[in-house]
């Protein structure tokens, strides 16, 4: 048995605004603690113990020198650690190709518009059962053929197809690919070909923008 | 014991333990303002000097905080050191150095005590031959029922080393200090006495860490002289006076008797604000004796405007972070002329024997009072003056350079004329001066022509940069404030009064939601046109951006009662190489044109058609509307900047399709009636080819 979630971390570069997530939460019958900054780098804030037992986090940490990371950066890496944690923004709706390979450790975005009592806790105790190993069926990882087919550098563009989840056109930004991957997708633009890999992802996405993609299978 | 007339012994207010973990830690965290606070008390005490070890001396897992101070008796020990919450600090008091004394006496020290599970002082009175030592044990205090049951004896021993001061020991300590926390702690005390004074080294303390050294070594590089600009502004009895010097240290402006504010009298304390101003570019930085980098280095560390009351500072003004000023902000409305907190440092000393700042409870700065506002209007209405000072010199330069710019290209004229006046053939010569003046009219033509394009871009550019300014301020705490309240009061609404919440509240709050979604559309719509990416030449969809800018446009047409209908070209995905920008900004202002159309007229049943076409290479778009059509203009009139009908309308929408089909060799047309009734536009662009299901078909 876990313990449920009681203190529930605020973080967002702005005093303001951290004040304002309070209400969901102390409406939700929990208690927000504000955390002040300035955060410093990511390694040295994680290095901390989390004073809480999940958190919500804005994804523009560092316009204030609030932090010197962003958010989805801090909720991946809190995610890997094992502590539950959702972004709150509406940058990630509207980038979700910047987002791609991150969401893998980001189970929820919500948008302030999204953010209430009820969907903050239930947004916290996914990603809390997902850290059981306990996926709900969007969410849930499976080996997928991601076919790659179209590529430009020069506009950062790198569109794929999962024939796996759907027809529709998935966006990454090329140059968060890793460069072995890009190599590989290059060269078989080169030679007028589609460049075709494995990868994991939660085919059971039921939207193009909380699809993941993961742990890309490349030949040795 | 004493009783009372009714014979039972009188009762005492006593305290259990876990009041002191609530008062201590739980309501000062910070590491690092805790051990500050234990390093005031050693300013208070008149030391020069201050060790803090973070990792011990001998001991592991003790930190150390030693001090040269006068040290203090049992009397002062018993009465003073271990009265919590009794702050000795009394107006106008002074200690023998002359300091006004700066340390909490209080919950700050509290928390900084409560580190260790053990905190062990020893002290040396000034002048005397013992020393006394106490001992918290914090175990045997969570032990007891209530505070005033444990013991603290003050034990007597002798000094044999013949030197005054304190030293405490925070023995076992609870938790680690990261190397966030001794980073916090190093960079506070470099700056705690204020190093940029003319006295640095008049209270030193010292903190044993790797992060204080190379902190303590940047600080010591003043690079003052390297400024640009230095404004030194006083504020005596509520007046204030200003004088802005340049890197060499001559005067460039006096405020003389001109005061910084409307409002002349500033109800603030005294206070003396300096603020140095760098421009870091290297080519101001060629031929200086310093590193551009390590200015910039300098800058990164000590940067913002720090606050010192009575010599001492006041945190967290000026921390990474603060702009407490809004530097940021200012130089965002005006880059030419303000400097950011990366580019600037500042001081803002006060002298405050009256005590009217207080500080708060947590040490995190001031209570925001009367005079606290006071002082930061003062700072900020200097710097204000500066900036218009330094916008006013820009200004006179520029109007130099134009000026000189004419009066070259008069005489390169008149030149040109005294040639022609040389030629002998006085055919020739007509010809040629006829030919000459031609040129000269449709020079000036294009001068004017041009100064007006300038001037369109500049409207754009303002209107632009205070739109994305807005837009962004207004969706990262606005609208995110009124989203998050909203969505609380309606759940906490619901629970409270569950009978009413339907008929009396709940249309209320969906209202507010729904206004919310559509300032978040016009927002995110501002915002997307001056995304990076979109404006980078590649290869851009034509069809996709079509139908992004419906999509993000959908909710705020649905507000207004218009229908959207999208007919898009298929199969296959027309592109061209341009902007994404380029492409949105078309497609938007011709949207923007039908919406501003609806107000001039009642349509019932509001439509906006955009269809696309694919034509050979030709990708064709319409966007037509049923509104009151284009009677009142003539049409080839619609085009020209300023051609408004609408009231505070801009009349550059359609300059601006017009400029960006100019750059991508496309062609535009309009008629005041179209196949809906209302005006229909036309967009022509030639394509590089199709893309069908991924694959490219050039």
């Amino acid at each position: 048995m876990t313990s449920p979630i009681e203190r529930i971390l605020v973080l967002d570069d702005n005093r303001n605004t951290q004040e304002d997530f309070a209400y969901p939460i102390e409406a939700a019958n929990r208690t927000p603690i504000l955390v002040p900054g300035p955060l410093g780098s990511l390694e040295e804030f994680l290095a901390a113990q989390p004073a809480g037992d999940a958190a919500v986090s804005d994804y523009q940490l560092t316009p204030g020198h609030y932090a010197e990371f962003d958010g989805a950066q801090l909720v991946a890496n809190w995610y890997k650690r094992g502590f539950p944690a959702v972004l709150c923004t509406t940058f990630a709706r509207s980038n979700a190709a910047q987002f791609r390979l991150l969401r893998r450790w980001i189970p929820v975005v919500l948008s302030p518009l999204e953010l209430d009592p009820d969907s903050l806790i239930s947004a916290l105790e996914l990603t809390k059962n997902e850290l059981g190993d306990n996926f709900v069926p969007a969410r849930r990882p499976w080996r997928a053929l991601v076919r790659f087919v179209e590529y430009d550098e020069d506009s950062n563009t790198a569109n794929a197809k999962l024939p796996g989840w759907g027809e529709e056109v998935v966006a990454f930004r090329a140059a968060d690919l890793p460069p072995s991957l890009r190599g590989l997708i290059h060269e078989a633009a080169l030679r007028g070909d589609e460049f075709r890999c494995f990868a994991s992802a939660n085919l059971g996405s039921e939207s193009n923008d909380d699809l993941y993609v993961t742990q890309w299978e490349l030949p040795e | 014991m004493v009783n009372d007339a009714s014979g039972l012994t009188p009762g005492h207010i006593r305290f259990a333990p876990s009041i002191l973990q609530r008062l201590g830690e739980e309501l000062n965290p910070n590491i690092d303002q805790g051990l500050l606070e234990l390093v005031k008390n050693a300013y208070d005490a008149d030391a020069t000097e201050c060790h803090v070890w973070l990792d011990g001396v001998d001991d592991r897992g003790t930190v150390v905080v030693e001090d040269n101070g006068e040290g203090m008796d049992a009397d002062s020990i018993i009465n003073g050191w271990l009265v919590l919450g009794d702050s000795q600090k009394i107006i106008n008091r002074r200690t023998r150095l002359g300091r006004t004394p700066a340390g909490n006496k209080g919950l700050g020290r509290l928390a900084a005590l409560r580190l260790g599970h053990e905190a062990h002082m020893i002290s040396r009175p000034a002048g005397r031959s013992d020393e006394y030592a106490v001992t918290l044990d914090w175990d045997k205090f969570d032990a007891a029922a209530t505070v005033d049951e444990v013991d603290v004896p003050v034990v007597k021993g002798t000094n044999e080393t013949a030197t005054s001061g304190t030293r405490i020991e925070l023995r076992r300590m609870r938790g680690s200090i990261g190397r966030v926390d001794a980073r916090k702690l190093a960079r506070a005390l470099v700056l705690l006495a204020d190093p940029f004074g003319d006295q640095p080294d008049s209270f030193a303390p010292v903190l044993h860490s790797v992060e204080y050294n190379d902190l303590a070594e940047l600080v010591k590089r003043r690079y003052f002289e390297d400024a640009e600009f230095h404004l030194a502004a006083t504020l005596r009895a509520g007046k204030v006076s200003a004088r802005v010097t340049d890197w060499r240290g001559q005067t460039l402006w006096e405020s003389g008797d001109s005061f910084l504010s409307q409002n002349k009298v500033y109800e603030a304390p005294d206070a003396d604000l300096d603020f140095w101003v760098f421009l870091l570019d290297q080519r101001v930085f060629t031929g200086r004796n310093v590193q551009l980098s390590a200015v910039r280095e300098w800058l990164q560390h000590f940067g913002g405007v720090h606050v010192y009351v009575d010599g001492i500072r006041v945190a967290p003004y000026g921390n990474p972070g603060d702009d407490w000023l809004g530097i940021n902000l200012a130089r965002v409305k005006s880059p030419e002329s303000r400097p950011g907190t990366n580019s600037s440092i500042g001081r803002l000393r006060i002298a405050d024997p009256g005590d009217q700042l207080i500080q708060k409870t947590d040490r995190s700065g001031f209570i925001e009072t009367h005079a606290f506002d006071e002082l930061s209007r003062f700072a900020r209405d200097a710097m204000d003056w500066m900036a218009r000072r330094r916008l006013d010199e820009a200004e006179q330069r520029r109007r130099k350079n134009r000026t000189e710019s004419e009066t070259k290209t008069e005489s390169t004229g008149r030149r040109v004329e005294r040639e022609i006046a040389k030629i002998p053939d006085s055919a020739e010569k007509k010809v040629l001066e006829s030919a000459f003046r031609e040129h000269e009219r449709a020079q000036q033509r294009e001068n004017e022509i041009l100064r007006k394009e300038l001037q369109l871009y500049r409207t754009l550019s303002t209107a632009g940069i205070t739109a994305a300014t807005f837009a962004h301020e207004t969706t990262g705490n606005s609208l995110k404030s009124i989203s998050l309240i909203t969505n609380s009061l309606k759940k906490m609404i619901q629970q409270d009064l569950p009978e009413t919440y339907p008929t009396r509240y709940k249309k209320g709050l969906e209202r507010i939601m729904s206004a919310v979604t559509e300032m978040g559309v016009l927002t995110s719509a501002t915002l997307g046109l001056v995304g990076e990416e979109k404006r980078r030449i590649g290869k851009v969809l034509l069809n996709q951006v079509v139908s992004q800018v419906a999509d993000v446009f959908s909710p705020f047409l649905e507000g207004r009662k218009v229908e959207l209908v999208l007919d898009l070209s298929r199969p296959g995905e027309p592109f061209i190489r341009a902007s994404e920008a380029a492409i949105e900004s078309i497609v938007t202002n011709l949207v923007n044109n039908s919406v501003s159309a609806f107000e001039r007229a009642h349509v019932t049943q509001r439509r906006i058609l955009i269809r696309t076409t694919v034509d050979g290479d030709t990708w064709r778009l319409t966007v037509a509307d049923n509104g009151p059509g284009m009677d009142d203009i003539d049409i080839k009139d619609i085009w020209l900047p300023g051609q408004t009908r609408r009231q505070g309308g801009t009349g550059l929408g359609l300059t601006i399709i017009r400029d960006t089909l100019n750059d991508l060799n496309g062609q535009a047309s309009a008629i005041s009636h179209g196949e809906l009734g209302g005006a229909t536009f036309t967009i022509e662009l030639q394509t590089l080819g199709i893309d069908k299901d991924g694959s490219s078909v050039d």
